[in-house]
């Protein structure tokens, strides 16, 4: 959909058309639900996490700046309602490494595949850590992108990514050697 | 991008993998909208948002001290104390019926207090998480119905005016019901006595018994919404 015709389903949905309001969720619907699969990793928790962060962008569409495309505004949004989920469902804070659904159906692979492996040794991670590399590697956040959302010091970020990616890293190799 | 290894560009190619979510799932969000906004319907003003957590505790505290009259609920579970026999009532309840299994949990960070009802015993997952109960709809059998209802006391979302609803509510209420391949849902999204309340209704089935739907109706006319005034 060309930018102006987004522009103007924002213009209308802000002014109460629920037609422009369901144009541009079923627009966006799909990799909104994706984002917050990514993010959670589990279906259920996505389901109401990319539910409810759509409902809310569009009641708060007129907090929106309608210059800029929607998508970034909306992914930022449900992320965040996904991180919410996470948090209240203690799947941040546990030490425990909870094997979530996404991460069994991504270690379903081939032998030899080495996208499979990846998958095997990222579900490996502890759950913070492995939501940092989903939100950096998946959906394109900046580590200071990732600091603000949430809620840590950009260095902290940084040093968990550096980390989670040798904690990988090191993981395949000693697979590979095994 | 630029500077990745090969390592951090494979890392990168599994989001290629995510599913997609279920096809059923954009017609809830679809009915939400329609119930909750309206072709034409007025909205809020920028002033009157959800406040937020302060402004939430105090809600909440006002709901709890306010509930002296209880309603006829089961039993009252708090996913963060366990459950309490006598607990006050958070500002929603079932008046109590044979065959139904009726719980009421605690309020949720962001979220207002959820009273479930059931003709199947709730799974204990959903009774320590509060909110819909979705581990019990995951099972349901194919005569089986769950009614989840629950009320938002700073409003549903910012700027929403739901349409005003005179309990007892009726499926007839409901916005929108969608059969999909194993369920039925329908959804009401209504201010009742001044304050939001979204009730969900699960059938176990496409095509629900009509004994299940009759008696779906029933339990809805039971629900009770205190006055927020």
């Amino acid at each position: 959909m060309a930018r102006a015709d987004e522009r103007r389903l924002v213009v209308l949905a802000r002014a109460g058309s629920t037609s422009a309001a369901t144009e541009l969720v079923e627009l966006h619907w799909t990799r909104a639900w994706k984002v917050a699969y990514a993010v959670t990793g589990h279906r259920a928790l996505a389901d109401d996490a990319a539910q409810e962060g759509v409902l809310r962008a569009i009641g708060a569409l007129d907090s929106f700046d309608d210059r800029a495309p929607l998508w970034p505004w909306l992914k930022r949004i449900v992320v965040n309602r996904a991180i919410e989920e996470l948090r209240h469902e203690q799947r941040l804070t546990t030490a425990e490494r909870r094997y979530e659904e996404l991460w069994a159906r991504l270690d379903d692979h081939a032998p030899g595949d080495p996208s499979g492996e990846i998958a095997a040794a990222v579900a490996g991670l502890t759950p913070v850590r492995r939501l940092i590399v989903v939100l950096h590697y998946w959906l394109d956040y900046s580590v200071e992108e990732i600091a603000a959302q949430l809620e840590l010091p950009v260095g902290t970020v940084a040093s968990r990514l550096s980390r989670a990616l040798a904690q990988l890293r090191s993981t395949l190799e000693e697979e590979r050697v095994g | 991008m630029s500077g990745e290894s090969e390592f951090e560009r494979q890392l990168r190619k599994l989001r290629e993998r995510v599913p997609e979510p279920e096809p059923d799932l954009l017609e809830q969000v679809r009915a939400s909208l329609i119930a909750g906004r309206g072709e034409g319907a007025p909205r809020r003003s920028g002033r009157r948002g959800r406040p937020g957590g302060g402004g939430l505790l105090i809600a909440v505290a006002a709901l709890l001290l306010g509930s002296a009259v209880g309603f006829g609920v089961g039993r009252v579970f708090d996913p963060n104390g366990g459950e309490a026999a006598a607990a006050p009532s958070y500002g929603i309840g079932f008046l109590p019926a044979d065959g139904w299994n009726v719980v009421q949990n605690g309020i949720r960070r962001g979220r207002g207090a959820t009273a479930i009802a059931a003709t199947v015993p709730l799974e204990s997952s959903d009774l320590a998480r509060g909110g819909f109960p979705r581990d019990t709809v995951a099972d349901l059998p194919s005569d089986g119905v769950v009614i989840s209802a629950t009320v938002y006391p700073n409003g549903y979302l910012p700027q929403w005016v739901l349409p005003r609803v005179r309990a007892p509510l009726h499926l007839t209420d409901a916005a929108f019901g969608e059969p999909s391949p194993q369920r039925t849902y329908y959804r009401i999204l209504a201010n009742v006595n001044d304050q939001d309340v979204e009730v969900r209704i699960v059938f176990g089935a496409a095509v629900p018994p009509a004994t299940a739907t009759l008696e779906a109706d029933r339990q809805l006319s039971r629900i009770v919404v205190r006055d927020k005034r």
